[in-house]
Formats: C-alpha cells, sequence, structure tokens
C-alpha cells in the first residue's frame, strides 16, 4: 500500500497532537456519504486518538479547558491511517508525522535532536500536504508592542517559513504531483459567531493572519506555483469559550503566553473547520492516487500490448515448431492473457477512483475557508 | 552504569541533561506497535554480557509554563559487572512508582536537580547521573553534595528486594498484567536475571493488551522474556501467560529425502517451512512418428556425410585445400628529430 505523507509544521504546544486527533476522529464521519472511509492503521495510531480523545472528554467534564493538560510530545510519533476508497486494491496509506514543537525553533537541540530534526525536516518536505497549525489566540490577543515583538518567536515564523520554502521548492520538482499547503489557526472558537460564539472577529484574525504568514505565503507561491494554498480556520473542541489570556514574565525572564476557557453548557464537542480540512487533504490524496494508478495502468497497457505482440509473433518455421513442440507458444500466449487482466483490472480501479474523486470534489468548502 | 536523565525545564523542552544515549533503542518498540515511550514504562534488555534499561513517566512536581505536568525519563546502560544493585532498585522504585502513582521518587529528583532549566542548557550527563545515584542509593540516605546541600533520597521501605537471578535456570517466558503485583514481582526477578547476566528482555507494553499481542516479540526474542499489559481498558490478565519459547528459525527438515529437501520453500518466522509450487518442468512432446521421421531424417543425413565424406580405398587420394597467404608488408618510416632540412 502506497503511503502518502502529510506534514505538520507548527511551535511547541500549539496544538499539533489535538489538531491531527481531530482531524482522525472527524474524519470517519465526515466523509460518511462519500464512500471513503478513514481508519487508524495500527494500536499506536488507534490509542493515541483514544488517549486524546480521554483527555479532552476529562477536561470538559471537569467544565474547565487548559491547553496545557494535554501533555506535550517528548518523541517523533507517526500517525498511520488508511483512507479506504471503497475500490479494492486502492487504499491509500497517510502517514502524519508529529514532532516536538521544540526542534522547529532549534534554540539548543541536543546533537541527537539535531539529527531527529533532519529526519523530520525531510520528511515534511517530502510530503504530499502539508498543515500548519497557528495560534489564533496566541495572534489575537497580543496588543502591547513589547508582545507583538515576540510573536515570531513564539509562532517561529521564520522557521517555518524556510521549511515551507524547502518544500515548495520540492513540490515544484514535481509538478505531476499533487499538493496542498493548509494554514490551519487552531482554538478560533472565540473568533467565530457560527459555532456557538458570540462575536465575530474572523476579519480581524484574517487580518493578523496576513501580517504575521504573509512572508509564509508569499514564499510558497514564489515557489510552487501549481500548489493549493488554503487558509482553514479550526474550532478544535467548538464547546469552550475563552474567558483570559495573559502574557507573563515567568521566573526565567522570559514572557510567556497562556490562555484559559471555559466550557460552554452543553459539553459537547462541536468542532468546526476539520471537515473543510479533511476534504482538502481527501482531494489531495486521491488525486494523487489516481495519478498513480494512471501511469500503473497505462505501464500495464503496454506491457499487456508487448506481451500479445510477442505471443503472435513469428519466428521462422524452424522456430515456430521448435516453440510448438516445446510449448512455448502457448506460455507466451497465456503470459499475454495474464497482463491483459491485469491491465483491464487497473483501468477499471481507475474508472471506480474517478467516481469517487468526483463526488468528494463536489463537496463545496464552508464560509470560513479561504483560497490564499 | 552510566545513567541519563531525561526532563524539561519550564521553558525548554524534553531533552536529556547533557547527553543522551548513543542509540534511541526504545523507538523500536513504538515502530513495532509494541509500547508508547512517552508513557509510563520499563524496557529491559540484556544480551548476557551487556543490558540497557529504558525508565519512563515517573511524574515531577514541577510543571511548565503553561502548567503541564513534567514526567522524568532514564536510560541506564551496563555490564554485569556493574552496580547491577543499584540498577535493580531504581526499576523496582520506578515500576512501584508508576503502578502506585507514587509521587516519592519525582520529588526527590525535583528537589536533587534544583532549577532544570540551566541544566539541559549548560548541564553534563555526569550531573544528571549524580542525582539518579544520590537518590536512589541502595542505602537509602541522603547524600549530600559538594556544597552540603540534601539531595533527598528516597525512603528505602519503599524498595523491593532483589530477586535471585540463579533462582530459575530455565527461561523465564511470560506474560503478567501490570495491575497483578505477583507479576511485578516474578517481573522485578527477570530483571534482576538480566542485570545478573542472563539474555533476555523484561518489557511493559502499553499497546499490548493479549500473547498474541506479543508473538512477533516473543519469535524475535530466544532468552528470557517477560511481559507486563498496560493498554488502557484491557481486560485484566490473570495470572501469567506462558509466551512458549522460540523456535529456530530454519528447523532440519527430518525424514526427507534430497530431493525433496531443495524443492522447500524458505522457513517462516515460526521455522515453518513454507510449501511452495513445484517448478514446472519444460518438457518435449514429440510425436512417435515423428521420431521415427527424425531418426530416419538423421539416419540418411548421416549417410550422406560418411559417403562424402569417408574415402573409398579405390580412390586417388584428394588433392590437399588450397591455402591463401597473404602477406604482409610493413614499410618502416624514417622519423627525422630535429630541424627540418631546406631544399637547395
Amino acid at each position: 500500500m502506497t503511503a502518502f505523507k502529510i506534514g505538520l509544521l507548527g511551535p511547541s504546544r500549539v496544538g499539533k497532537t489535538s489538531l491531527v486527533t481531530a482531524l482522525i476522529s472527524e474524519g470517519q464521519q465526515l466523509l460518511a456519504g462519500s464512500g471513503v472511509a478513514m481508519l487508524p492503521d495500527g494500536r499506536a495510531t488507534e490509542d493515541k486518538i483514544a488517549d486524546n480523545w480521554e483527555q479532552l472528554q476529562g477536561d470538559l467534564l471537569a467544565g474547565e479547558f487548559t491547553p496545557g493538560n494535554l501533555r506535550g510530545t517528548m518523541e517523533p510519533f507517526y500517525f498511520r491511517l488508511a483512507l479506504d476508497p471503497g475500490v479494492p486494491g486502492a487504499r491509500i496509506g497517510i502517514e502524519l508525522l508529529d514532532f516536538p514543537g521544540g526542534w522547529l525553533a532549534g534554540r539548543g537541540r541536543s546533537a541527537h535532536s539535531e539529527s531527529d530534526w533532519d529526519a523530520c525536516r525531510s520528511f515534511i518536505t517530502r510530503s504530499t500536504a502539508l498543515l500548519v497549525p497557528i495560534d489564533a489566540a496566541l495572534l489575537m490577543e497580543t496588543y502591547e508592542k513589547q508582545h507583538v515583538k515576540l510573536l515570531p518567536k513564539h509562532l517561529t515564523t521564520t522557521q517555518v517559513e524556510s521549511v515551507a520554502r524547502e518544500w515548495a521548492i520540492e513540490r515544484n520538482r514535481r509538478p505531476h504531483e499533487p499538493a496542498l499547503i493548509a494554514f490551519a489557526p487552531v482554538k478560533c472558537e472565540a473568533y467565530f459567531n457560527d459555532n456557538g460564539g458570540l462575536r465575530n472577529k474572523s476579519h480581524l484574525l484574517r487580518q493578523k493572519f496576513d501580517e504575521v504568514y504573509g512572508g509564509v505565503v508569499a514564499a510558497v507561491r514564489a515557489e510552487a506555483p501549481h500548489a493549493q494554498l488554503l487558509y482553514t480556520p479550526v474550532d478544535t473542541l467548538g464547546c469552550v469559550e475563552m474567558v483570559k489570556s495573559d502574557w507573563v514574565l515567568n521566573e526565567a525572564g522570559d514572557w510567556t503566553f497562556d490562555a484559559k476557557y471555559r466550557v460552554r453548557r452543553d459539553r459537547k464537542i462541536s468542532r468546526m473547520g476539520v471537515d473543510d480540512l479533511m476534504t482538502a487533504v481527501s482531494q489531495q490524496l486521491i488525486q494523487g492516487k489516481r495519478t498513480m494508478t494512471a501511469d500503473e495502468s497505462a505501464d500495464l497497457i503496454q506491457r499487456a500490448q508487448q506481451a500479445q505482440d510477442l505471443a503472435d509473433r513469428s519466428e521462422g518455421f524452424f522456430r515456430d515448431v521448435l516453440m510448438w513442440l516445446n510449448r512455448e507458444r502457448q506460455a507466451r500466449r497465456e503470459a499475454a492473457g495474464r497482463q491483459d487482466r491485469e491491465a483491464q483490472e487497473a483501468v477499471r480501479r481507475l474508472q471506480s477512483l474517478d467516481t469517487v474523486l468526483e463526488k468528494i470534489a463536489t463537496r463545496k468548502f464552508g464560509p470560513r475557508v479561504q483560497r490564499l | 552504569m552510566r545513567a541519563y536523565l531525561r526532563t524539561r525545564g519550564t521553558n525548554r523542552d524534553y531533552d536529556f541533561i547533557g547527553s543522551g544515549p548513543a542509540e534511541y533503542w526504545w523507538r523500536d518498540y513504538h515502530d513495532r506497535d509494541l509500547t508508547d515511550p512517552e508513557k509510563p514504562v520499563i524496557l529491559a534488555e540484556s544480551t548476557g554480557p551487556t543490558w540497557r534499561i529504558y525508565l519512563q513517566g515517573v511524574e515531577s512536581d514541577r510543571s511548565d509554563y503553561r502548567g503541564t505536568p513534567i514526567v522524568y525519563g532514564l536510560v541506564l546502560e551496563g555490564d554485569a559487572a556493574d552496580e547491577t544493585g543499584l540498577a535493580h532498585g531504581i526499576v523496582g522504585e520506578w515500576l512501584s512508582s508508576i503502578t502506585t502513582a507514587s509521587a516519592a521518587p519525582g520529588k526527590a529528583l525535583d528537589q536533587a536537580l534544583g532549577p532544570v532549566d540551566p541544566l539541559l542548557e549548560t548541564g553534563d550527563r555526569e550531573e544528571g547521573e549524580a542525582v539518579v545515584r544520590a537518590v536512589f542509593s541502595p542505602t537509602g540516605q541522603a547524600t549530600e553534595d559538594e556544597s552540603g546541600g540534601d539531595l533527598g533520597a528516597i525512603e528505602p521501605e519503599s524498595r523491593r528486594t532483589m530477586a535471585d537471578p540463579d533462582a530459575e535456570d530455565d527461561p523465564a517466558r511470560w506474560l503478567g498484567d501490570i495491575e497483578s503485583e505477583e507479576s511485578q514481582a516474578a517481573f522485578l526477578a527477570v530483571v534482576a536475571g538480566l542485570l545478573g547476566g542472563r539474555a533476555g528482555r523484561a518489557v511493559i507494553l502499553t499497546y499490548a493488551e493479549s500473547a498474541g499481542d506479543v508473538s512477533a516479540l516473543a519469535e524475535d526474542e530466544r532468552g528470557d522474556l517477560a511481559v507486563l499489559v498496560a493498554r488502557p481498558n484491557r481486560e485484566i490478565v490473570e495470572g501469567r501467560r506462558p509466551l512458549g519459547k522460540a523456535e529456530p528459525v530454519h528447523p532440519q527438515p527430518v525424514g526427507r529425502t534430497p530431493h525433496l529437501r531443495k524443492r522447500n520453500g524458505p522457513a517462516n518466522r515460526r521455522g515453518q517451512s513454507i510449501p511452495v509450487e513445484p517448478r514446472r518442468r519444460q518438457s518435449i512432446m514429440v510425436p512417435p512418428t515423428l521420431l521415427v521421421a527424425m531418426v530416419c531424417l538423421a539416419s540418411g543425413v548421416l549417410a550422406v556425410l560418411a559417403w562424402e565424406v569417408l574415402p573409398a580405398s579405390d580412390d586417388p587420394p584428394r588433392p590437399a585445400p588450397t591455402v591463401t597467404v597473404t602477406q604482409t608488408v610493413v614499410v618502416k618510416e624514417r622519423v627525422t628529430v630535429g630541424p627540418t632540412p631546406q631544399p637547395d
């Protein structure tokens, strides 16, 4: 099974793991009716999702959500999934790499972390789709100049731009392959009024995003003009309301940002924007798989034709007699038949995949999504 | 024995103090869908002469800048001649801490380490090791550092006695539940054996809940193998389940002729040979009439050749074949080195 790679690019504690688990958890129901199913591939992924879900549920029951309660990542973790378009032999493997966000910042990376980060960077640049989670609260709740100055450091925009540029260059070397970069502001509950929120500050959020991430967007657009760039704000939980956010000077003399959330009465997770992100990713992956299957079927058809030509070709009287005697001719005909059946199977798979792709492609993005 | 202590500071991400081990071998357990190395686990491996142990998940009293509780991780490496008593004590204490949620080791480490951020930035591995040795010292006495500070050793009452590694001669191969005290004690006994020079593994696996989940590991590991399953929401495993001894990968076939042996396929991971389809033999099917005709034809050709080639006794001798000799003439050119003579 071919595995497509999806890269994550965000600083420490932005909510990379939560975004991935949200994507996977919602994936199954979001794709319902499209003929495509998303399944965890292996116990590690299955348990990680369950673990994150339990932690979130615990917070919601307690009535207070503190992003800090979710443990950070200390080891790289490969989420392995299977996207099943319902076409035999066309299952798509997906790998998402979650890594300690501190590796991106690079400050004080140890020798081993350095080599780990090299492996992560290589994975990211080879990814078909790149997700860039952004802390919406950090972006929106920073007003004072002394704190605004710290935004690039806390959002690691310089590092994000550098890696995103590398990714775009690599994508540009493969213009026939799909390429998607999705900027996903997370924890957006306080800035939209379409999911239980009272105020709509979505325009301001977009404006701040443009100010801070304009360089990243420009770099990707310049290096990979064919790449699809999306802005997909996400409510990671949906049922929380931000009650307090603050910049605090800690004991070590560093400014840190923290936000506290209150759980709304219904205490029911109601994610928003995740479906759009999932749709965009699925479209890219199925398109990629379709391209691969098309190449594969073209190759198989060509081979089948060659095999048929070989089976029919006359090798001269005596050789033909010899081939008849040692059954070589029969073997050649059997091989030609076999290859023809394989080619026909690939063509059928391609046609079915086209049907699925058409269904997903017709799904429209929600009003939050903007093309960049 | 070498100890590598891993934790995070208020601002600094998780890392080993000073430097980490050369190889991050515990990640293999995650790659094989066996355990989450970020969860409270113990992974002990021994080749016989050398051993290494990965311990993770003792909770610190500290929290990071966002209020997230911090945990400790520890990697120990050594050989059978090392202070295995100390290593075993650490494993016992760690196991006790992660099964009873005891805060004692974490608190003791916090107290002994002091501010962690500067240590992660500029500290040496030896500093971390010194703290580990002080906190888990077998005497249970609080050790004083050079400045006279109390490094805060944990209470000895919570220590478990080191099991006798020679208690059993046969390899210990079983699977138990981390909730079972009996299995915990047996686990520590296996660890003692590994530290004492026996080859094998003693591991806590967070993705495993039954013997079927560890079958690949059981096949790979030939020596001792103690597995404590710790998957959340599992059905508790009663007692200890034998894991069986791993079979040789390529068993000698018995009672087969050499001819048949050649046809055997490669052995699978359980050592059973995989049947393969017999190779298709290229055969020529010649009809008998055609065979007779071919024999007659061949005889005729031979007769003609014999008539043409073999001379009759009264025939004159045949002339010798004409051989044309081509003579190659090599013309040697005289080459004059120096100024070209000018014509008069």
